[in-house]
Order: structure tokens, then C-alpha cells, then sequence
């Protein structure tokens, strides 16, 4: 498990992160949600120990991150632009990663290679970006790591590549617990690949929960009520959010299906129904309830 | 894996990636050694062809052979491949990308500076290393290798090693402690220029301001290390100056290893503390920010403000200076700490401190408040002292020669000079401490006249040059203009004294075991005197106690009859040498160390006639003519017709014409009045006064040419010394202002 404490970072005077505490648990998807400048990348290279912390640490399973050799080869990290050697072809990128990860797999990576349909013997620097977001996603996962930080790794790539390398991550998950650590500005391109969900601004970490949990906890009723009847009247629900459209009304509810099912039901309504939540509207639910508009924050 | 072999693993990635500055060393390399050995290999082999022997030839094999030694261009190319080694090594760490990537790898960081490090010494010096031994093979295949074989062209390779690793470690030094390239070689150029400068600054600043500073020869070597040991350029350079003179010794080499190791371990200390984030900004420190700011912009302004005081000598002027100075560095440097032209006056509170201490220092210096120049010893606290005039006995040779073999193998003697200053510092030990305190009071006197501008004693004054002893053991060294009113009778003083003349007379000093042979020359004329071992040290002693007893009475009213020479065996083994080599500086040297002999040297004439020298004399009976040429004066004859200059001498051009006196009463008035050149500037004391429109030369039974420009056969080493003329005389040999 990855844990920071008190994690902090000072660039000048910005406090780029401030103050964190996270917890990531193993073979789970974290995905970290920010805007631009919210803190992700420096939160990211100080967990893989490239910044070294103002205050706080970093640990994984307990030990220290940075400069620690045995930790740092449990991780492989993906930055937003990475960089590739000066006229480096994929196989020269892979000899290397080969030298300093002592389990990384040759001939899985061939074969993924020739899965993307990319040119082991081609200078990286004639690919397009998002052949080489391939390439890099390509060697983290045939590093043989246990953690894989993705920073903005899906920006770049198309809607198949995006699920083929969902799909990869989540048969490593399956296959040898890999725990994918994914930064993004973008909720809807995590939205189906997360487990847990930390949402970071201004260096801070609004809130980090499990997504089934959040799931479960707030849920979304379309209904049309009796004349004379209104949401603001149904108080034994704990509602978040009314919308109106004519006499359809949209309430976002906190609470457990079953109950929320049961007191709707009292009000004798002439429809109801529990509609599905996107991640989008969750947090959006959730960081309205915290003070915050997320829309101002991600979207 | 093992800690070692990721090592060398690494080394070996971190050569692929460099395989370009690899082959531009090794490209540099060849053509600066392997390709110019080639060519004058081959063009030696064709010079042996057509020559057998001979001075080319011989000329040919030396440059041969100093290509594998110190080259120049190799040195160049060395100097250039340490800042490419060492910038192609660690650029990475000025690039957030690149720092990204290898600071997450699970790699130590010190393997990664280890790596690059080594990398960056071995490969380059590996490729030397065979350059250098292709080049000796071929040296060796013209047939003259065996001259390689006595020599040591493989120290060359070790001191270029050693001196290569030392400018390569320092720019990596450069490269951490910045975040950009540029900014990372304008560091280094700070690293290598700073201390010299700044050196040199502390001289400048010491000799503009301090009127009565002197720099003893202790104080130029002092200078001259402080400047080899603070820059890695110059240590360098010094080093190959040194290997060059064969006094590079193993301890100095050991010593620059030393140094080189401490600067890689403060390299490897830097690449550990610099924060990652440092990758592209100007500096990876921010603390480091402001001392260098200030530590450059502080000389700066006190030389800005020196050079606008120099050019105007007024107080605004050095004002704008120091602010220009200040102001200027503060803000590029600003501008390079932010990489923003707006942030230029980012920071003023340290532009106005900096030219708050820039100024107080120029101004301290310009109002000498230091109190350096009003400076002087308590007079009871002075155990000795030397006193040097300057350009007085300007004659006298110091130094001594020095025998060394030529490339070929030949003797070849040298003269080393030493300063008159230098030696009289050293030789000379005044007791009359009064004397000298005037000297100091005198030259005070004169320098709060000219520092408060009432007066320019440097241009009508005459310098003079004070080493106090203390009894605290201190020496303290001052030099004064003193009006030369002043100064006479005070120089009369000491001249008087023999402790003058023994510090700067080095004759004085010699004793006659060490006298090889005695010469005596007249005008043009040398010779050698046939002396007994007992004779030449009477001769010694009878003329040492005359030039010790020689007054400056005498000095005003006499001048040198003739000049003798006491040469030492070095000398004439220096003068044998050269002539066996047919190396003209032989007749040059042949000419040092001769001392006046004046007409009061009455016991000195003696044994020099009693040794067969017959003295010649100036008179009507060996004097044949004295022709002199007079200038027009262009201004007074212009515009003049026929029958003025008809009414004048028959001219010889428009400008100047000659007259030849060959009337005994001519020559009698005139000859007393002779002067030759060479023996009035043996003394500068003897007064007399020159004509301003004329030339004098002589014709006489006995050689009188000398190094003037003789004319018609006769010497122009001659002139007719005024007061020895009546007005008449003057008037007759058209001696005042032409025409008159």
C-alpha cells in the first residue's frame, strides 16, 4: 500500500501540494482528479520519489521512497510527456528499461508491440503523440512492477487505444495485482477504470473514497409528484439536488436504495424511478455538499 | 543486481547516448595531432631525402617531436572536449523531462553521476591515449623516435589527464549548480575568470588609488599564484608553462589531483542536494542567488567607477561609474535569474546595497581613507631601510646569465634580467634613517598637494622608491614623487653614503676569485687586460674603493673617461658558448657589467696603465674634424627669400644643414665642450645642456663610432655640452635658436 503523511511541496511561495494524506490500496485503480496546477504531477513525482518532500513522506509498505532502490523498483512511471532517448527506437527504450527493471518482459513487450501495430526499429521521434503515449504505457507494464503512475496517460489517445490499455491494466490487475495510480484532469476518462477516487485542489485533497462506496450511498430519482405536492416537502429524504423540468423533477438523494425506495413510495408518487449516476455527477453532488463547485474544479 | 554491474551497465547506455561526442573527440583528436604529426612526418622524411644535414633539418625534428609534447591545439581541443564531456553528461539534470525520467528509475542516484562522471574522463582520454601513441609511431617511422625515448611525452599525457578531469569536474560543477545550459557555461566562465579578475582588480584598485603604492617583485609572485590557484584555466596553463620550463614536479601534479578529487566530491555533493525542480531555471540554488550577484557586481562597480574617474577625475563621474557597474551587473543578472527582462529591477535593495559598498570602497580609495598614502613609520621604529631612484644608473646590469642547452643540444647562454628595484631592495641597507624619513615626510608633502590638486608633482617630480625595515620584522614599501628641489639634496645624501652604492653597484658585491678576465674600453675600443691573479684583485679593490667613495660632487662635474669590466667565469663561459654556436647574443653579452671610470679614479688609471692600457684623449692632435648639423626651425624660415638663405650657411636640404670645423681654434674651443653619448648616460647627474637644433659627430685617430647613427664616416656619438661654451662660442657655432 502507498501511503503519504502530511505530504507537502513548495515550489517558491506556491505550495504545490499541501499537506496530503492518501492511502492507495493494492490491486485497486486510484485515479487522481484535478485541474491544471492542482497539485497532481508534483504528488505524482514525489510518490515515484523524483521530488523529494518538504515535510511528510511517501512510503510503500512501510519503507521510504526516495532513494530507496528496492522501493523504486516496484514502480514505473509514466509522466505526461515522457521522454524517450535522441533518435531512440522502442527497442532501444526497452534494452534499457530491461537494465534497470530486472523483470521486465521482452517478449510480451514484442508481442504488444505488434498488438498496437508499432515498429520496434523506428526512431520514436517520427511517431505521433499518441503512438508514443503507446509506446510508453507499452514499457510500463512490461516493467513488471507493481505499481503503475500514469500521469495524463490517456490524454493523447484514442477511444480504442484508451480501452485496449484499460483492458491491459485490467488484466494485470487481475493477473499480478498490479495497482495503476492514474492522474487526469478528465473524470469521464476514468470514470470506468476506478476504484478509488481522490480529488486534489489547489494542493490539497478534497476528498478520497471508494467509487462503489459513493455509488451506494447517493443516488439519482426521476419522479413526477401529486399536484400540490413538492421535493422541498419530502423531508425524510436527504436531498442534495432538486431539478425541474415541467412536472418532472430530478432529485440527487443521499441514502440507501432500499430506504430512499420506501419514503419516496409514502408520497404515493405518480412516477419514480432510480436512474444510474455518472462519476461526473457524484462528484459533483459530493464537492457541492464539501462547498465546492466542481464544475469550477474539473469539468 | 549488484550495485557494480548496474554501474558499468549504465556506463555502457550512457555511451550510446554519446556516441556523438565520442566521435567529435576523437575527430578533434586527429586532426589536431594525429594528422599535423602525419604531415610533418612526411615532410621530415623528404627533408632528410634532400638535406643530409643541416639547421632545417635539425628545425624540422624539433617540431616534430614538440607536436607529442605541449600542443597547442591540442590542448585547445582538450579544453573544448572537457566542456563538451561534461555538458553531454548532465544536460539531463536541466531538463524536467529528462530529470523525470532517470530520478524514477530505481537507480541510485550516485550511480547515474557516477556513470557519467568516469564517462566523461575515461573515454575521452582513451581516445587521446591512442591518438597519442599512433602519433609517436609515427614519430618513431621518421627515425628520430629515439629522441621521444629520452624525453617524457608521456607526462604531457598525464598532465593533460589530470588538468582535463580538473576544468571537466568544474564545469559539472557549473552544470549543477545551475538549471540551464547558457547560464551553466557563464558560470563556468565565472569559475575560471573570477579569481584572476578579481586579482587583478585588487591590483588595479591598490596601484590607481594608492599614490604611493609600490608592487615588490614578492608581491607580483604572490599575485601571480593567487591567480594560478584560483582559476582551473590558469592552473592549467601555468602548468604547462611550467612543464614547458622542466619544473613541473610530481608534487605540484600530486596536488592538482588533490584538488581535482575535492571538486568532484563537492560535484557529487551538489548532484545530491540539487532538487530536482532546479531543471530549468537559471539556478539550482536559490540561496546561492544573491552572494554570486553580489560577489560580481561589487568588483564590477569599483571598476566601472575607476575607469569614468580615470577618464574625467572628477567625484560625479566615478559616481555614474560604480552605479553604471552596479546597476548593469544587478540587473542582468536579475534578468538571468528570472528569465525575464521586467524582473530587472526585482530585487533594488540589493542594487542599492551593492552600490552603496561599491562607492564607499572607490570613495575610501579616491579620499584615501585608509590612511595608506599619509602613512609613515616612526622614525625609531625603523631598523634599516633602502632607497631606489628610479631611472638614475640606469646603466648598471643586473641579473646574471644562465647557460642552457638549444633543441639541438647546444649551449646557449641567456642573460636573465633582474630589476635595479629588485636588487637594490634586496642589497642595499641604510642606517642614516633620518635621511629617509625625510625622503617620507617630503613625499607625503607632495602627494596631500597633489591629492588636493594644488599641484602635479608626477609630471615635475621625481620618483623614488622606500623599503622601511621595522624592528617588528615588517617590511613596508612606499614610493613618492618629491619635487626635485626637494629630492636633490636628500639624493646627495644618500648617494654619498657607501651602503647606497653597495645596493645598487653589484660590482661591489664581486670578489676577484671570481673574476675570469678584466677589459677596458675607450670609446669604440675594447681591451683585454694581462693581469696576474694578485693584479686583477688590486685592480678590484683599488676600483671598488673609488666607485664606493664617488660623490655626487664629483658625479655634477665629471663624466666617465673610460669603462671597465670585471667578467665573472659564467659570463665568459656564457660569451664562449655562444660565439662556438654562432649565436650573435654572444657579442650582446660581451657587453654587460662595465662600470665608469671617471678621471678622479686616479689609483684605477694607474694600474690600468701600469697594465699596458694606453688612455687616449679628445684633443687637437687626435681629433680630426667635428661636423655639425643644425635644424631650421620650420616655423622662422618659412616664407624667407633667396637672400636670407643665401646670407646663411649653403644648406643642405630645406630642413637642416651641416657645418665641419676642422680650424685648430675651433677645435679647441669646441672639444672641451664634447661629450660622448654613451658615457653621459653613465651619469645623469653631470650637468649640461644640450643645443635643441643640433647634431654633433667626430672624426678622431682613435675609434669613436658608436651606436648612433654615424654619418660620412664620422660618429654621431657626440654632443657639445653648452656650458662649457662662452656666449660668443655659442653664438659663432650657431648653437642658439637657428637662424639666429
Amino acid at each position: 500500500m502507498i501511503e503519504t503523511k502530511n505530504l507537502t511541496k513548495r515550489f517558491g511561495d506556491i505550495v504545490a501540494v499541501d499537506h496530503v494524506d492518501a492511502a492507495i490500496k493494492d490491486g485497486s485503480v486510484f485515479g487522481l482528479i484535478g485541474t491544471n496546477g492542482a497539485g497532481k504531477s508534483t504528488f505524482l513525482r514525489m510518490l515515484c520519489g523524483i521530488l523529494k518532500p518538504d515535510e511528510g513522506q511517501v512510503s510503500i509498505d512501510g519503507k521510504e521512497v526516495f532513494e530507496n532502490i528496492q522501493v523504486k523498483s516496484r514502480f514505473f512511471y509514466i509522466s505526461d510527456d515522457q521522454y524517450f532517448f535522441n533518435n531512440a527506437t522502442p527497442r532501444e527504450m526497452m534494452d534499457f528499461y530491461r537494465t534497470v527493471y530486472p523483470r521486465f518482459d521482452k517478449n510480451r513487450f514484442g508481442h504488444l508491440m505488434k498488438s498496437f501495430e508499432l515498429n520496434e526499429n523506428r526512431k520514436i521521434n517520427t511517431f505521433s503523440k499518441g503512438m508514443k503515449k503507446q509506446v510508453s504505457v507499452i514499457c510500463g507494464v512490461c516493467a513488471g512492477t507493481d505499481y503503475l503512475f500514469c500521469d495524463e496517460t490517456f490524454d493523447g489517445l484514442d477511444p480504442v487505444m484508451r480501452q485496449t490499455v484499460k483492458s491491459i491494466f485490467v488484466g494485470d490487475m487481475e493477473e499480478r495485482n498490479l495497482t495503476p495510480i492514474i492522474a487526469s484532469h478528465n473524470l469521464r476518462e476514468l470514470e470506468d477504470i476506478c476504484d478509488h477516487v481522490g480529488l486534489l485542489h489547489k494542493g490539497g485533497i478534497l476528498l478520497s473514497k471508494d467509487l462503489e462506496d459513493m455509488k451506494l450511498n447517493i443516488h439519482k430519482i426521476q419522479c413526477v409528484l401529486l399536484p400540490g405536492t413538492e421535493p422541498e416537502d419530502m423531508k425524510e429524504l436527504e436531498i442534495m439536488k432538486i431539478e425541474r423540468r415541467g412536472s418532472l423533477c430530478t432529485l440527487t438523494v443521499r441514502g440507501n436504495r432500499k430506504e430512499i425506495e420506501a419514503k419516496i413510495e409514502a408520497y404515493k408518487p405518480v412516477f419514480a424511478e432510480i436512474i444510474p449516476l455518472t462519476l461526473e455527477e457524484i462528484f459533483i453532488s459530493e464537492t457541492e455538499v464539501a462547498g465546492y463547485d466542481i464544475k469550477k474544479l474539473v469539468l | 543486481m549488484t550495485s557494480k554491474s548496474l554501474c558499468f551497465k549504465l556506463m555502457k547506455e550512457d555511451l550510446k547516448r554519446r556516441v556523438w561526442t565520442i566521435a567529435l573527440t576523437a575527430l578533434g583528436l586527429t586532426f589536431t595531432l594525429l594528422v599535423p604529426v602525419a604531415l610533418k612526418s612526411s615532410s621530415y622524411l623528404d627533408m632528410i631525402r634532400k638535406y643530409a644535414d643541416g639547421y632545417q633539418k635539425e628545425r624540422a625534428a624539433e617540431e616534430l617531436i614538440n607536436m607529442v609534447g605541449i600542443n597547442g591545439l591540442v590542448i585547445a581541443c582538450l579544453l573544448t572536449a572537457a566542456v563538451v564531456w561534461a555538458v553531454s553528461g548532465f544536460r539531463y539534470i536541466h531538463n524536467s523531462r529528462q530529470v523525470d525520467f532517470y530520478h524514477s528509475i530505481p537507480v541510485k542516484r550516485h550511480q547515474l553521476f557516477l556513470a557519467s562522471y568516469f564517462n566523461g574522463i575515461g573515454v575521452p582520454m582513451v581516445i587521446y591515449l591512442i591518438i597519442q601513441v599512433l602519433s609517436v609511431a609515427l614519430v618513431f617511422r621518421t627515425g628520430i623516435g629515439g629522441r621521444l625515448l629520452g624525453s617524457t611525452w608521456w607526462k604531457i599525457f598525464l598532465v593533460n589527464l589530470i588538468y582535463y578531469s580538473m576544468i571537466y569536474t568544474t564545469m559539472i560543477i557549473a552544470m549543477m549548480m545551475t538549471g540551464n545550459m547558457v547560464v551553466a557555461l557563464l558560470g563556468m566562465a565565472v569559475f575560471c575568470s573570477y579569481g584572476p579578475a578579481v586579482m587583478l582588480l585588487a591590483m588595479l584598485y591598490k596601484s590607481f588609488w594608492f599614490h604611493t603604492y609600490y608592487e615588490t617583485e614578492a608581491q607580483i609572485m604572490a599575485l601571480r599564484r593567487a591567480v594560478k590557484n584560483t582559476s582551473p584555466f590558469a592552473n592549467y596553463m601555468f602548468a604547462l608553462g611550467d612543464y614547458s620550463s622542466g619544473s613541473l614536479g610530481v608534487r605540484r601534479m600530486a596536488g592538482a589531483v588533490v584538488v581535482t578529487g575535492i571538486l568532484a566530491a563537492i560535484a557529487y555533493a551538489l548532484y545530491h542536494i540539487r532538487p530536482s525542480e532546479a531543471a530549468g531555471k537559471a539556478m539550482a540554488f536559490k540561496k546561492t542567488e544573491s552572494p554570486i550577484k553580489h560577489l560580481i557586481a561589487l568588483p564590477v562597480g569599483v571598476v566601472f567607477g575607476i575607469f569614468f574617474y580615470g577618464l574625467r577625475s572628477t567625484v560625479p563621474w566615478a559616481v555614474f561609474g560604480v552605479l553604471c557597474g552596479t546597476g548593469l551587473t544587478c540587473c542582468i543578472m536579475e534578468i538571468i535569474y528570472h528569465f525575464d527582462f521586467r524582473r530587472l529591477f526585482a530585487n533594488w535593495v540589493h542594487l542599492a546595497a551593492c552600490f552603496a559598498i561599491s562607492l564607499l570602497l572607490v570613495l575610501a580609495g579616491m579620499y584615501d581613507w585608509y590612511g595608506y598614502d599619509s602613512w609613515l613609520p616612526d622614525g625609531g621604529s625603523v631598523t634599516s631601510a633602502a632607497v631606489i631612484f628610479h631611472y638614475d644608473d640606469d646603466w648598471v646590469t643586473y641579473g646574471d646569465v644562465e647557460i642552457k642547452n638549444d633543441y639541438a643540444g647546444r649551449k646557449m647562454a641567456t642573460w636573465n634580467y633582474e630589476s635595479q628595484a629588485d636588487y637594490g631592495l634586496e642589497h642595499m641597507n641604510l642606517t642614516d634613517i633620518y635621511t629617509v624619513m625625510e625622503f617620507g615626510k617630503k613625499g607625503v608633502e607632495a602627494d596631500k598637494r597633489v591629492r588636493s590638486q594644488k599641484e602635479d608633482v608626477w609630471t615635475s617630480g621625481e620618483r623614488c622608491t622606500i623599503e622601511y625595515r621595522l624592528s617588528s620584522g615588517k617590511s613596508v614599501y612606499r614610493q613618492y614623487y618629491i619635487p626635485s628641489e626637494d629630492m636633490k639634496p636628500l639624493k646627495t645624501a644618500v648617494y654619498d653614503s657607501r651602503e647606497y652604492k653597495k645596493g645598487i653597484y653589484p660590482l661591489l658585491e664581486q670578489t676577484s676569485s671570481d673574476v675570469a678576465s678584466v677589459w677596458y674600453q675607450q670609446y669604440n675600443r675594447k681591451e683585454s687586460l694581462d693581469l696576474t691573479a694578485e693584479e686583477t684583485a688590486h685592480l678590484l679593490a683599488v676600483y671598488q674603493k673609488e666607485l664606493e667613495e664617488l660623490s655626487m660632487a664629483v658625479r655634477e662635474k665629471e663624466l666617465p673617461i673610460g669603462t671597465i669590466q670585471f667578467r665573472t667565469r659564467e659570463l665568459e663561459e656564457g660569451i664562449a658558448a655562444n660565439k662556438e654556436n654562432n649565436n650573435n647574443y654572444g657579442y650582446t653579452l660581451e657587453d654587460r657589467c662595465y662600470y665608469p671610470v671617471y678621471p678622479s679614479f686616479t689609483r684605477t688609471l694607474e694600474d690600468l696603465e701600469h697594465a699596458g692600457i694606453q688612455l687616449v684623449k679628445l684633443d687637437t692632435e687626435t681629433v680630426n674634424d667635428i661636423m655639425i648639423l643644425y635644424y631650421w626651425d620650420p616655423d622662422e624660415v618659412y616664407g624667407q627669400d633667396d637672400e636670407f638663405w643665401n646670407s646663411k650657411w649653403s644648406g643642405d636640404s630645406e630642413y637642416s644643414h651641416t657645418e665641419v670645423y676642422q680650424k685648430k681654434e675651433d677645435l679647441e674651443s669646441l672639444i672641451p665642450a664634447l661629450v660622448f653619448k654613451d658615457y653621459y648616460n653613465m651619469n645623469s647627474y653631470y650637468e649640461m645642456k644640450w643645443p635643441d637644433n643640433a647634431e654633433v659627430y667626430v672624426t678622431a685617430d682613435f675609434d669613436v663610432t658608436s651606436t648612433y647613427d654615424d654619418r660620412d664616416g664620422r660618429s654621431a656619438g657626440f654632443q657639445i655640452n653648452m656650458n662649457k661654451l662662452s656666449k660668443e662660442e655659442i653664438e659663432k657655432f650657431g648653437l642658439a635658436k637657428v637662424p639666429n
